[in-house]
């Protein structure tokens, strides 16, 4: 049982390390950081398994553990906002277009859906790019799953209207 | 809105495609694989003695580490073998340099791990266990328990993991593999730098300086050991003037550097900034108690009143002129330089794009040069900032600048004997008059 769960625990870290990272790279905008705190998530993960209750669901757990470390980052120091990498010249708005789309590369892609304020961006985010369900969103986040849908419908409604306003 | 749509579906494919390079992910999954194996649920642990591998998986390492290791360790050892090892690997997981399981740590744990890995895997791993002696150094720095003899151990064993990761590198570059030696030096060059910062940032009311030389000593060394071998791989891969994806990996790696200095220089503008704004925030606060102090006194001195105002002027005047020179000090900053390293990658990157990895190269080689110049210029220049402006509030602390020691209890007594005197004339003058 328990050995069956270090075999389920790195196999699902294995598979989850790429999303895990991302998330990262979408909160605090720094390839170095995120991989810092992909590491530390999995890390603390497994510590946690050592003392808390079962985990039913890792996946979201890994999640969520990531989201608290991002917050703890803030906490700790300043982290490279999208907003100051905008001040910097970093315009990822009127970079994507229907023509550009493709030239972009993913990192680019993910600034870009981080234009939208963080609680809709948080649960388009994972449930489009991860395909977590909302049920899972919503265990993330500790909110109830009626107020993800929302998020989702009115982050969609967000972006849509980013992307209106440069084809106008 | 289709058309909307569509742009939205494509970005979320893109934003799938930000991902770990391979070797990034062989990093991490290297890093989070060790440190489950080292710590184990606590149902497992019991199987977690290191000798029971050994045992399985060879004598002859055991043996030879048995003569070149120190004899507690060897007798350490003997008697885990005996009365099994459960838990204690934990004990030694979590010991530092002079604890009495530290031995079994990085002569037996650590040992056993690099005997499993091979090639690449295996410098890697001197790279991590290169990191982990620069971070048990400022562990103990913080504990306040480093030692000289310490100091000396851990030395020795950071060259250590050094050679053995150079060694590789040499056995590298001999097969040609160019690109994977240049990676793997420049992982070290990069864990030793960022071990030498996380060090200038421990906090310095526990960390004397005498402390932090301690540690950097440690440190520099081994760095310039890192940065002469990433030197000297990115020069064979020069050498061979072929435009492959071992010139591509050096422009990159030299691309990546020359951003990261980047950053450094945008936070130590903030840095700068952020110290105006508190030493001016402070001075203004020091200055505000001076002057309320001096407010209570001026119901008793009138006469002051004119001293205070050419006073507060002159600490106004100082305050202001100390923070604009401060100010003046961040705007000399050369930005013209900054704004070439911005056009050196620009155009490297665009070589990049080219393919023209070697122009790409010379022109990322030319940018990290000059951003270290600019980033030694700036740590410089806010030691100064650092330094003029403590003199700021330290001058208001001094006899030159404040208002109570320039009235001191004399100039009161004097002044109020002054007013008490006047005071009775009056009065002896109002007694005289009044009938």
């Amino acid at each position: 049982m328990n050995k069956d769960f270090e075999r389920h625990f790195l196999e699902i870290y294995k598979q989850n390390a790429d999303a895990i990272f991302r998330y990262c790279l979408l909160r605090v905008s720094d390839r170095e950081l995120a991989k810092d705190i992909a590491q530390e998530t999995l890390m603390k993960v497994w510590q946690y398994a050592q003392k808390g209750p079962e985990i039913l669901n890792l996946r979201a757990f890994m999640f969520k553990t990531a989201k608290n470390l991002v917050i703890d980052q803030y906490r700790k120091k300043k982290v490279t906002s999208l907003d100051g990498l905008m001040e910097q010249g970093f315009d990822v708005g009127a970079e994507i277009s229907e023509t550009l789309i493709d030239k972009i590369d993913g990192e680019r892609a993910m600034a870009f859906l981080g234009t939208i304020p963080e609680k809709y961006r948080d649960a388009i985010y994972m449930q489009y790019v991860e395909g977590l369900s909302v049920k899972e969103i919503a265990e993330i986040s500790d909110e109830t799953e009626n107020n993800i849908s929302v998020r989702i419908h009115r982050g969609l409604q967000k972006l849509r209207s980013i992307l209106r306003d440069q084809h106008e | 809105m289709n058309n909307e749509q569509d742009i939205f579906m494509k970005l979320v494919e893109k934003a799938k495609t930000a991902k770990l390079t391979e070797r990034e992910r062989a990093t991490l999954f290297l890093a989070v694989d060790t440190y489950v194996k080292n710590n184990k649920l606590k149902w497992l642990r019991p199987m977690e003695s290191p000798f029971a591998s050994f045992a399985i998986n060879g004598v002859r390492s055991f043996v030879s580490s048995w003569h070149i290791h120190s004899l507690r360790t060897a007798i350490v050892a003997l008697v885990l073998v005996i009365f099994g090892a459960g838990g204690t690997s934990l004990a030694a997981q979590n010991s530092l340099p002079g604890d009495f399981f530290y031995p079994i740590r990085v002569n037996v744990n650590e040992e056993i791990r690099a005997v499993f890995l091979s090639g690449s895997a295996r410098s890697e791993y001197e790279v991590v266990r290169a990191k982990k002696r620069v971070e048990e150094a400022k562990e103990l720095i913080v504990q306040n328990k480093m030692s000289p003899e310490i100091q000396k151990k851990i030395v020795m064993k950071l060259n250590s993991h050094i050679s053995r990761v150079q060694k590789d590198i040499d056995a590298l570059t001999q097969k040609g593999e160019l690109k994977t030696a240049f990676e793997i030096s420049s992982d070290l060059e990069t864990s030793l730098v960022e071990g030498e910062t996380s060090v200038s940032e421990l906090p310095q009311d526990e960390v004397s300086d005498e402390e932090l030389a301690s540690i950097n000593d440690i440190i520099r060394g081994p760095r310039k050991a890192s940065i002469m071998s990433r030197e000297k791989t990115e020069s064979q891969i020069l050498t061979l003037q072929a435009n492959d994806e071992n010139t591509r990996a050096i422009a990159e790696a030299k691309f990546e550097a020359v951003k990261k200095i980047l950053q450094t220089i945008e936070d130590g503008i903030l840095f700068g900034q952020k110290k105006l704004i508190d030493t001016g925030a402070e001075a203004g606060t020091k200055f505000k108690t001076e002057t309320e102090i001096e407010a209570e006194t001026k119901t008793e001195i009138e006469t002051k009143i004119e001293t205070d105002a050419e006073f507060e002027t002159e600490i106004e005047v100082e305050i202001k002129s100390e923070i604009e020179t401060g100010a003046e000090v961040q705007t000399d900053m050369d930005f013209d330089q900054l704004k070439r390293v911005r056009e050196l990658l620009k155009k490297g990157e665009e070589k990049l794009i080219s393919m023209e990895y070697n122009q790409a190269f010379t022109l990322f080689k030319e940018a990290y040069e000059l951003a270290q110049a600019i980033q030694l210029g700036l740590q410089l220049e806010n030691n100064d900032i650092h330094n003029e402006l403590d003199g700021v509030i330290l001058d208001l602390d001094s006899s030159d600048f404040d208002l109570n020691d320039s009235f001191d209890d004399n100039f009161y007594a004097d002044e109020k004997s002054v007013l008490e005197m006047d005071t009775e004339q009056e009065n002896e003058k109002d007694m005289l008059i009044t009938p």
